[in-house]
């Protein structure tokens, strides 16, 4: 793994804008990368990146079905009692998933060590799979790049394949907070990709579900929503006011109510416990566990948390670095400390994708904390031999 | 051979942006209901319409076209008929088998690239109706008849001129009316990044 600068592509703002990509800046701050990439050999990403998200996400799996029958477990994850016959029915009755990103911490050495599994929402997913890949092949075409380099990306006909697994007959809505840009656009791509499977679509705000006498959710023109791709986390949707219609209509949602267990941070320890000194994972112990304090490098993490929010790191017992936020109610976990690969671009994190079970392309942000927030940066990879 | 990780093909927006909101479509007071058909976004936008229910009317005509376009069993045999550059592989759907576990051969339908077939038109119904109402209203959805043969760069593309006629009386504002819909967020937070 290196990090490399290229000259950027001539007029790659305008590709940007053509294909909606407005949010190739954000903040104020440039997000999109398109002078610099992460470098990688072939034997590099099977071996540290592919097999082991595959096996991860195995391991994930197997451990879901231990997880919803135990309510200690569920005690841990801080999922609702009231809706814990949801989740564990969503997961018995193998409702169907999209996908989930790894967040892996590599630094060129050893083996990946898993940060967290974001199984639930897709950040960065039209990044990875669309505007990374165009960036390859015009690379390619400029000669910046040789005719031979890849990408670990088949993450968009995956993705087609995966939408085209579920059967056709119902609209498929696509909910997000829609006066957000950049999920607005990572739905509406999501949406795409469900209409190449060959689904009738149709874009709401998440706001805008209803519910009519029945308890089913509805969309503005009241028709029943039979299957609803949402952009919205589990952990929200289990807290709000119209929860209650959950366990009557909550199947039609994708993902499915059982990923609510892998996107929570109390996987972490659950899943060291199963597999104790496996080598892409990390020791990680709710804060209960005696095991806790057995580790002097670590980071505290909310159960439920986003952008890094309230997040410490501590070396030697001491504050490394931390980030404010909101969350941090449910409880925390600690995990072990693993450096990041770190370079003049700031702190990388490799986002590995697995789409219908399979692990199928790779994304990678950097940060100039530590701590991957909201300011990161999305900068392409290739393979190159 | 080396393993390549990458999609077989380049990949694909059938709607063309991931720019698009939640809008609706109003047509105007007294209006019989019509239809407009354009061959593509930017004409259907040109034409002064909406933007966004352009690409909902493209995301049909696009669903139409993977559906009915011609097949081909391997890009060569698409190729030989349209033309280098021309073809796009499509994912068979819906087999049941994965598709990664069939030779490449069997796998490689292929289709000519959207752009390259004027058959892909899209159809606008308008109707009297005079409050916002969402997309999904649309009376109705037309795709124009496939003409089999790809459209050189730059070439114009064949299309029908509207039917409808403008509300307003002005004769400055060509375009049909298409309002917005006020969209309500309830939220107040967004689900932000992870």
């Amino acid at each position: 793994m290196k990090r490399i600068t290229y000259p950027e592509r001539h007029g790659w703002r305008d590709k940007a804008r053509e294909v909606g990509f407005g949010f190739h800046e954000m903040y104020g701050e440039p997000y999109w990368l398109d002078d610099v990439a992460y470098t990688f050999t072939l034997q590099e990403i099977e071996e540290q990146i592919e097999a082991p998200s595959q096996e991860l996400h195995e391991m994930c799996m197997d451990l879901v079905g231990d997880i919803v029958t135990s309510e200690e477990a569920l005690d841990h994850l801080a999922i609702p009692e009231e809706l814990r016959d949801l989740v564990r029915d969503s997961w018995e009755r193998g409702d169907r998933h999209l996908y989930g990103r790894f967040d892996l911490a590599y630094d060129g050495q050893g083996p990946v060590k898993l940060l967290e599994y974001n199984a639930d929402t897709p950040t960065s997913v039209f990044e990875t799979a669309y505007f990374q890949y165009n960036w390859l092949i015009d690379q390619i075409a400029a000669g910046v790049l040789p005719q031979d380099a890849d990408q670990f990306n088949s993450l968009q006909e995956s993705l087609v394949e995966a939408f085209g697994q579920f059967s056709k007959e119902p609209i498929f809505h696509f909910a997000a907070m829609t006066d957000n840009e950049e999920d607005r656009g990572t739905t509406v791509y999501l949406m795409d990709c469900a209409v190449q499977a060959g689904h009738r679509v149709e874009l709401l705000d998440i706001g805008e579900i209803g519910v009519d006498a029945l308890g089913r959710f509805t969309d503005l023109q009241d028709r029943v929503i039979d299957r609803c791709f949402k952009l919205y986390p589990w952990e929200f949707m289990l807290r709000e006011n119209f929860a209650p219609y959950l366990p009557r209509s909550g199947r039609a949602f994708v993902e499915p109510a059982w990923k609510a267990v892998l996107s929570n941070k109390g996987l972490l320890p659950l899943l060291w416990k199963r597999y104790p000194n496996h080598p892409n994972l990390l020791p990680a112990f709710f804060t209960d566990d005696p095991g806790a304090s057995s580790l002097s490098s670590y980071v505290q993490k909310p159960l439920l948390s986003r952008e890094g929010e309230n997040v410490s790191i501590f070396t030697n017992g001491k504050e490394l670095a931390s980030a404010p936020g909101d969350y941090g109610a449910e409880g925390f976990v600690i995990q072990e400390y693993a450096p990041l690969f770190e370079s003049e671009g700031g702190f990388a994190v490799l986002g590995s994708w697995i789409v219908g079970d399979r692990a199928c392309g790779l994304g990678i942000r950097e940060d100039r904390s530590r701590i991957t927030a909201n300011l990161s940066r999305f900068v392409p990879h290739v393979i190159l031999d | 051979m080396r393993r390549r990780l990458s999609g077989r093909k380049p990949p694909l927006l059938s709607l063309g942006t991931i720019a698009i909101s939640s809008l609706a479509l109003a047509g105007c007071a007294g209006e019989p209901p019509g239809e407009v058909l354009f061959t593509s976004v930017d004409q259907c936008i040109t034409a002064g319409m909406d933007a966004q229910v352009c690409q909902a009317g493209y995301q049909d005509a696009m669903q139409a076209h993977l559906q009915s376009s011609p097949k081909f069993d391997g890009l060569a045999a698409c190729e030989a008929e349209y033309g280098v550059g021309q073809c796009a592989e499509q994912q068979p759907v819906a087999t049941g088998v994965a598709a990664a576990s069939l030779p490449r051969s069997s796998r490689a339908i292929c289709c000519p690239r959207r752009s390259t077939i004027s058959a892909i038109t899209i159809a606008i119904a308008t109707s009297g109706l005079t409050t916002a109402l969402p997309m999904g209203r649309r009376r109705s959805i037309a795709i124009a008849p496939a003409r089999r043969l790809p459209l050189a760069p730059g070439q114009a593309a064949m299309w029908w001129p509207p039917r409808v006629r403008p509300c307003s009386r002005s004769t400055s504002i060509p375009a049909p009316s298409f309002a917005r819909a006020l969209v309500a967020v309830a939220a107040s937070v967004s689900a932000g990044r992870q």
